[in-house]
């Protein structure tokens, strides 16, 4: 009932904001130039190099927020390296290099067992390579390469898409497809390892970006994906209690239970419908509604609504105020408590990502400059299960 | 769940359908910076990341849904 009310929201927004449309000053619009179409990016010749360095930082210390049984604190620095260039008018490619330092509270607890004493802490890098064609006035197509690496996690992606641009460029249709296979070290709480286990990941995402009127433009989008293979966190737990049982001294509460490994199915598939309609009010102000709805065959049912207002300012600073409010079901076989001595469901998980919430985001982003560009963001997450967090990144862009 | 996700892109492309034509001379607002949807992309994968490791919902940001990363 609540999909279908949010549904309706955004409906009634596109219809108010076409309504509202009206003429304005004349100029030129390079359509479909969101997140779901290939885009060009410059003339023959441009290129660009972005230094971007995102942080992450959850607190959970003593594990009082989420999982009760887990301190789930976690910290990520990210440096990004992206360099982007038009090669001609009809191609460009871009080479984005990702690095990740993390520090979490599940690391270190593998890092007691002798096997993984080198797991202290992770170290992600990734190294993606995008190439774009433009093969008519109305026609782009772009694909690309990834590689990502971990101390238990290596995967190879792949994946393509194509956009359509309709004439008079009010609209176009993109169709994408990416396709990822991972391979995870399965390394379980206790230290245990049990081989070598794979993850295929499949989605297909269909975009339509159409002008609705002379001020208004907006995206409408929806991902099937399907997941197959080791799904499972390797090292998630599940604490059974009972009070026959002797206090735990691995959990993070001391509780009278003992830990067996999170067991969920191997194959999942989602529905993701998402849109998002843009307002311009005047040339220095705009507004825009986001709604996103998702849904599981493992149960968790979800929706978030975005709220967003961008101004200019005169001296060329653009300022992104945001709002997100994010809801979701719990998975079927999450529980936050498992009692007894009997045996467990064969399903099973105490994931706090996996359970029922909702989280409010307010989100601020600056960015100021035009052939050298500065841009900071920051962002703080108020979690109904207490697991709240911040997030902040800033990036330096050259464009020559 | 799966009635209200058809029932949605339904109404939303019909409304999106019933949209006009409109003149090249009208589109200035379009092309101000305050409406590129995709102001940075580096920005988004970040986010994107963050979300997907966060929460039980992946997709709908960016066109992945899964997959390359340990994280979710």
């Amino acid at each position: 009932m609540l999909l279908k009310a949010c549904a309706t929201v955004l409906l009634l927004a596109t219809c108010a904001a076409t309504a509202s449309a009206q003429s304005d000053d004349a100029g030129s619009l390079a359509p479909g130039g969101g997140e779901l179409g290939a885009t060009s990016h410059g003339a023959a010749g441009d290129t660009s190099w972005t230094v971007r360095l995102g942080f992450y930082d959850r607190d959970d210390s003593g594990g009082g927020e989420g999982n009760p049984f887990l301190d789930e604190s976690l910290t990520i620095i990210e440096p990004v390296v992206i360099f982007d260039q038009q090669v001609s008018d009809d191609f460009g490619w871009t080479a984005r290099f990702t690095y990740d330092y993390v520090s979490s509270a599940s690391i270190e607890r593998l890092s007691k067992f002798p096997a993984q004493s080198g797991a202290s802490r992770d170290n992600y890098f990734d190294l993606d390579l995008g190439f774009r064609h433009r093969l008519s006035d109305a026609d782009d197509v772009s694909w690309h390469v990834d590689l990502a690496t971990e101390y238990d996690y290596t995967s190879l992606g792949l994946g393509g898409g194509w956009t359509h641009t309709f004439e008079e460029r009010d609209a176009s249709v993109s169709v994408n497809l990416n396709l990822y296979e991972d391979s995870v070290d399965v390394i379980r709480f206790d230290g245990s390892e049990e081989g070598s286990e794979s993850r295929t990941s499949a989605a297909l995402t269909l975009g339509w970006y159409q002008v609705l009127g002379a001020n208004t433009h907006a995206e409408l989008g929806l991902t099937l994906s399907d997941q197959s293979g080791f799904l499972e966190t390797p090292y998630n737990a599940v604490v059974q209690e009972d009070p026959s049982y002797a206090a735990n001294p691995n959990l993070a509460n001391g509780a009278q239970g003992l830990e067996f490994t999170e067991e969920l199915p191997d194959g999942r598939t989602r529905t993701a419908l998402f849109g998002k309609v843009r307002h311009a009010l005047g040339q220095q102000d705009a507004l825009e509604l986001g709604l996103r709805l998702y849904d599981d065959d493992w149960g968790v049912a979800a929706w978030d609504v975005t709220p967003r207002w961008i101004h200019e300012f005169d001296a060329g600073l653009l300022m992104d105020l945001s709002y997100r409010y994010y809801t979701q079901d719990a998975a079927d076989y999450w529980s936050d408590s498992f009692t007894g001595t009997g045996p467990l469901p064969e399903f099973r998980t105490q994931d706090s990502d996996l359970g029922e919430f909702d989280s409010n985001l307010f989100g601020a982003h600056w960015r100021w400059g035009s052939r050298r560009q500065w841009d900071f963001g920051l962002n703080h997450l108020l979690r109904s299960d207490g697991l709240d967090h911040t997030f902040f990144s800033i990036g330096w862009t050259t464009n020559s | 769940m799966r009635r209200a996700l058809v029932l949605a892109a339904v109404l939303i492309a019909l409304s999106l359908g019933a949209c006009n034509t409109v003149e090249f001379y009208e589109k200035g607002a379009l092309s101000s910076p305050v409406m590129g949807f995709d102001l940075d992309p580096g920005r988004t994968a970040f986010h994107q990341k963050i979300h997907y490791a966060t929460e039980g919902a992946a997709g709908g940001l960016g066109t992945s849904a899964g997959g390359g990363c340990g994280c979710y």
